[in-house]
């Protein structure tokens, strides 16, 4: 769990520069988005990894579940908690929210496979720039990945300092401002990933 | 003063058992167990109108060191104040006319044998597994003989005073023990006497943890927001530490 969770935030954070990027520009972002485009082979590993990575999070998230369910068969009839929060026991949810979002986002700019701004060339590579802009002014699809963002928020509020404990960093002196840690890399990976389109939708980035 | 109770009533393991009120009048110096004796004392009196008899619940001390007084009281084992035993809460932390639902610690591994009794020997076959040391049998040894660091003797301390009551995993909501665990290894592994079976020990009691049907561990922290004896999160830090080190240690 820890692991995987790991590996994959290591990808939330690089995949959300890559978005910031959109501030500067056109030419930068298209630049960016054929960097990655032209990585050939490389491309293909990282997805590969990715992929593995999400696989193994999720199947061991199931596991984990259906185990914690079935060592309570009967549940409480009052049950008072006194120390968790509501992200630390929505986990599994928030997880399905962002297992949604992944094959909604990969459809819709890597397969292009939904009904949205079709992608041109310019200046001898894919736009992706101008189809990114003009999507985000559909304030429903702006909707849809504010939602996301809101569950992958709360997923990372609880697992970022979740994993520093599994990992046993955090205890005697480190247990306080490592617990803050995920609560911020929550709201930071939220906002940074919603800015973007946030920004395109409000025409503070136009094509 | 005047409680109602709401009590989980359970004939035997196998039984369908269900909440059953009763109004009992108390005063405010009775413990919360006393309040179970009062109550009985009135169920016996009347096996007429209370065929089901008086209420089985454990305890033995009635001080806060033995653990057997696992009762869940509106939610939360051994009651509502931080630190206290069910036995050593008292009807002053209680108003006239309230509500008072009690039900027993439930879990996969706790499994219900009677009202408010649960069997937690699934704790005892973890201690079995590992929760022991080797020495020498003989005279006592010399009280300095084996000096220990204050920081350590302290730590080893603090998660030595855990009395094996099960309260974390009545309260968590994944059933897991990781707190009863992380306190027993995290003992044995701060003092020298411990050493000996340190890579073993904390691999077959998770073993035995496992295998018991505990549930795992996601962080909730309500273990020890429950534990009477304060044991504190950093214990499951350190058993996960100590996994790892073990880990290390047998691949070598
Ligand atoms: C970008 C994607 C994701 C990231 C970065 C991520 C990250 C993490 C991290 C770091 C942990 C904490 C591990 C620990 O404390 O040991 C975790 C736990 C968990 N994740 Fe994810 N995760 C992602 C996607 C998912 C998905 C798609 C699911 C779907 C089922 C999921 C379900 C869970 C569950 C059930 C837990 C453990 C529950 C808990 O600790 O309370 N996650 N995740
Ligand atoms: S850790 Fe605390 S709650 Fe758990 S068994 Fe020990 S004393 Fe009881
Ligand atoms: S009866 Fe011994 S701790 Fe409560």
């Amino acid at each position: 769990m820890a692991l995987t969770g790991l590996g994959l935030v290591g990808f939330l954070v690089g995949h959300m520069a890559g978005h910031l990027q959109i501030f500067a520009g056109k030419e930068a972002y298209n630049a960016y988005a054929a960097f990655l485009q032209s990585l050939g082979g490389a491309l293909w590993l990282a997805r590969a990894g990715l992929l593995g990575l999400l696989v193994a999070h999720v199947m061991s998230a199931i596991k984990l579940n259906a185990r914690n369910q079935e060592a309570r068969p009967q549940a409480y009839a009052v049950k008072t908690n006194k120390a968790t929060t509501p992200y630390a026991l929505s986990m599994i949810y928030s997880g399905y929210t962002i297992l949604a979002f992944v094959v909604f986002h990969i459809a819709h700019f890597t397969l292009g496979a939904l009904p949205t701004t079709e992608m041109t060339e310019s200046g001898g590579v894919r736009d992706v720039y101008t189809a990114y802009v003009l999507d985000f002014q559909n304030p429903l699809l702006f909707a849809l990945y504010a939602a996301a963002m809101v569950g992958i928020s709360m997923h990372l509020a609880h697992a970022v300092s979740s994993t520093f404990r599994t990992l046993g960093v955090m205890r005697g002196k480190y247990r306080e401002p490592l617990s803050k840690v995920g609560p911020l890399v929550g709201i930071a990976t939220g906002v940074g990933f919603i800015i973007p389109p946030l920004a395109c939708l409000l025409r503070i980035v136009s094509v | 003063m005047k409680i109602k109770l709401n009590v989980w009533r359970q004939a035997g393991p196998n039984a369908t058992g269900g909440l059953k009120s009763y109004d009992i009048e108390v005063t405010e110096h009775m413990s919360f167990l006393e309040m179970f004796d009062v109550l009985n004392e009135q169920l016996l009196r009347n096996p007429d109108k209370h065929p089901e008899g008086p209420v089985a619940f454990d305890h033995d001390c009635r001080e806060g060191i033995c653990g057997m007084c696992s009762m869940v009281i509106d939610g939360v084992p051994h009651g509502p104040n931080k630190a206290t035993t069910t036995c050593q809460l008292h009807m002053r932390s209680y108003k006239d006319g309230d509500e008072i639902t009690v039900e027993p610690f439930r879990a996969k591994a706790f499994p219900v044998l009677r009202d408010l009794v649960v069997d937690r020997s699934s704790f005892d076959r973890i201690q079995h597994a590992g929760g022991y040391i080797s020495v020498r049998t003989g005279a006592a040894p010399d009280a300095n003989a084996l000096p220990i660091g204050k920081a350590d003797a302290d730590e080893a301390f603090d998660y030595a005073a855990c009395i094996g009551c099960g309260a974390c995993v009545a309260a968590c909501p994944n059933a897991s023990a990781m707190l009863f665990v992380g306190a027993k290894v995290s003992h044995l592994a701060k003092v020298p006497q411990g050493q000996v079976e340190r890579v073993g020990r904390v691999t077959r009691m998770v073993d035995v943890m496992d295998a018991e049907g505990f549930g795992g561990c996601t962080n909730h922290g309500e273990c020890e927001a429950a534990c009477p004896k304060e044991i504190s999160l950093d214990a499951i830090a350190m058993l996960n530490t100590e996994l790892a080190r073990a880990a290390v240690a047998s691949a070598k």
